[in-house]
């Protein structure tokens, strides 16, 4: 499905993308699920105005079954008179954006996707306000209240359990896991390569192993009752695809930030992270949320 | 590989991957026997599926008349009717309310009854509808929503003629705009019908007791999944062990509650069926029906119909006055099992008429409301 992605986004055919959906396949996006080809089409159509006509300046596919994550990083060829003004570097780095298919190969059935709005806002030059005006009302969605804590029950998803893992892989990604779900953070050093390059959402270059850990540290200090529950995982070759979310208290109330991490491993180390939230989308939906505020 | 397996069970369509047209025009030879229903019908999956779009989409509202009995006792949650007048004045006025309303057949779950008794069908559909009429619920809002519904049918020589009809109206409120409450003052106003409350009140009494639903069919049903099922009822429902839900679901299954309740994963699913009993915590449940069918070469697909009773205990502070009155739900749920275990839940109730039958029960004194 990246040709069909990729003519949908940067070209603007929109034919193509329907030919690939069912009647009944979902969309999920900016915390909004969207059925129909009414509100469907308008999902390119609103890409496109936002960012305008993109080059691709990185791609990438993981496969397994019937599950397909594609992630293009994309840079908008902007006017010369809509250049953003600020020097900042962000400006000058592609927008990540991610696709999660559930797909036979022929169509689709559902999408879980994630576009760093942020940096979308950043590139194309629009406030934060003005980029989520453009986006969906969040869907009503309840966050269950619940016990966060296992209590030696066992019922934790790892990515050793949810992925049907084993030896060395197993063993690399549960680490990775532990640094998310519990701030294990000293495990940063043993599975990150030196030289690996970090994405983070709200970070203004691609981080290092000790911007990962500030991240991380800074996350937990402003949250209480954090509980990270892995939705799906695959893996292919080299590269790990984890659709994941965290819930946690902010200032007494309940948030969810849904991510999606793409790791690629070398020599049994991570040399690649992009891990991608939306978070205007984020801004939307929890007004009173200041986890991803500068 | 399992007993209790009907003629052609896996060879019936199978909706998932397959698209509107290919839907609306199946090839192939017949799959079931279908006594008594028209010849372009393959099986009951099609016979569903296509009678729906062609009232529903198409807006041919008089095929109602063709495809439901002169008398289908239909139950919602807020109401009874048994007349075909009724099912066609419904369709219109929420075609009315809702012009655009599509109906998204997500699957249909299907028991074969018996010669004599046709086929039962648990069909549940996502609906994508924008309020652009006055509607049950009040006046326009302009505003487009997502809703859920469950219709499970007995299907008889190619009519319907009994339904079970579960929506998530709270959750399509809350996209409206709508507050639940108020709207359930409102729906509170109209009086129950008669034969509503007698059906209610017996059904009260039926799940307070502990019996079985009368209707019962002695076509077999896997028993495997039967007995998940009943496991599922017993463990979240009646014998509130929580700490058992992880011998039922996996790790990172997600179930689809009503008012838009969603939950990945163990610790949120056991959160949710707390915080649903902590609103009646003598809740008893009764599993009313179950149909099993297989999904794709993956699993296999539960559809559960069940009831629950028990005495109300408000959570919000505006339906305080109403703790200790009788609590009913009737609700359906389906439920993917892969390798043994729940994927995927979709569990469908109106969350809106209950409050309502509450409110209805207070100010009209309407029989026996207290446990």
């Amino acid at each position: 499905m990246l040709t069909t992605l990729t003519k949908a986004f940067i070209q603007g055919d929109w034919a193509e993308l329907q030919s690939k959906l069912l009647h009944s396949t979902s969309w999920t996006q900016h915390h909004a699920t969207m059925y129909g080809t009414d509100q469907l089409r308008r999902i390119p159509i609103a890409w496109l105005k936002l960012a305008g006509k993109c080059s691709i300046e990185h791609s990438l596919v993981i496969n397994q079954g019937q599950q397909q994550v594609i992630q293009f990083d994309l840079t908008p060829q902007l006017p010369q008179s809509s250049q953003p003004t600020q020097s900042s570097q962000a400006n000058h780095q592609s927008i990540p954006y991610i696709f999660w298919l559930e797909t036979n190969g022929k169509v689709i059935k559902s999408v879980d996707a994630i576009l760093d709005t942020r940096q979308l806002a950043l590139a194309t030059n629009h406030t934060p306000a003005e980029l989520a005006q453009n986006l969906p009302q969040p869907d009503p969605l309840v966050l269950p209240a619940y016990d966060q804590q296992d209590h030696l029950q066992g019922d934790l998803a790892t990515p050793e359990n949810i992925g049907g893992l084993t030896g060395d892989l197993a063993h690399l990604l549960n680490t990775w896991w532990r640094i998310w779900s519990i701030g294990q953070l000293s495990e940063i050093t043993a599975i990150y390569a030196e030289n690996a390059t970090i994405s983070l959402p709200a970070a203004d270059s691609k981080d290092s192993r000790l911007s990962l850990f500030h991240y991380i540290s800074n996350q937990y200090s402003a949250l209480t009752r954090i509980f990270c529950q892995i939705e799906k995982l695959i893996s292919d070759t080299n590269q790990v695809a984890i659709k994941w979310h965290l819930d946690a208290d902010e200032q007494g109330s309940g948030i969810r930030v849904p991510f999606i991490t793409i790791l690629t491993i070398e020599d049994g180390k991570i040399i690649a992270d992009n891990t991608c939230c939306d978070i205007i989308a984020h801004g939307k939906r929890f007004t009173n949320s200041k986890l991803f505020t500068d | 590989m399992y007993q209790d397996k009907p003629e052609c069970w896996d060879k019936v369509t199978q909706v998932y991957w397959k698209n509107l047209p290919e839907l609306l025009t199946p090839k192939g030879p017949k799959i079931q026997k279908l006594p008594g229903f028209d010849d372009e019908f393959i099986d009951i999956v099609d016979y569903i599926i296509r009678i729906t779009h062609k009232i529903w989409e198409q807006k041919n509202i008089g095929y109602c008349h063709d495809y439901y009995g002169d008398i289908c006792p239909v139950h919602t949650l807020s109401s009874y009717s048994d007349d075909i007048s009724t099912v066609v004045n419904n369709t219109l006025q929420t075609l009315a309310a809702f012009p655009d309303r599509t109906l998204i057949g997500e699957n249909v779950i299907w028991r074969d009854l018996g010669a004599t008794a046709g086929y039962y069908s648990s069909h549940r559909i996502t609906s994508i509808m924008t309020n652009t009429g006055p509607s049950e619920f009040g006046e326009v809002t302009g505003k487009t929503g997502r809703v859920t519904t469950i219709a499970d049918c007995i299907c008889y020589e190619n009519k319907i003629i009994y339904e079970w009809l579960m929506r998530d109206n709270s959750f399509l409120l809350k996209q409206l705009g709508l507050d639940i409450i108020d709207t359930a003052h409102q729906m509170a106003n109209a009086p129950a019908s008669s034969q509503f409350l007698t059906w209610r009140a017996a059904e009260i009494t039926r799940i307070k007791a502990k019996q079985p639903s009368q209707q019962q069919w002695p076509t077999p049903v896997n028993s495997e999944l039967t007995h998940l099922a009943n496991r599922w009822i017993a463990t979240c429902f009646n014998d509130k062990n929580y700490g058992l839900i992880n011998q039922l679901y996996h790790l990172n299954a997600k179930i689809q509650w009503p008012g838009g309740v969603e939950g990945i994963g163990i610790p949120a699913i056991r959160g949710i069926f707390i915080q649903c009993l902590a609103q009646c915590p003598n809740a008893y449940v009764t599993a009313d029906h179950i149909a099993v069918v297989p999904f794709e070469d993956k699993g296999f697909d539960i559809a559960i119909r069940w009831c629950l009773a028990g005495t109300f205990i408000a959570k919000d502070p505006r339906l305080e006055v109403y703790s200790g009155q009788i609590y009913f739900l009737l609700a359906a749920t389906h439920l993917r099992v892969i390798d043994g275990k729940i994927m995927n839940e979709w569990t469908v109730f109106d969350e809106v008429a209950a409050y309502a039958n509450l409110i209805r029960d207070f100010n009209y004194g309407s029989g026996d409301i207290t446990c």
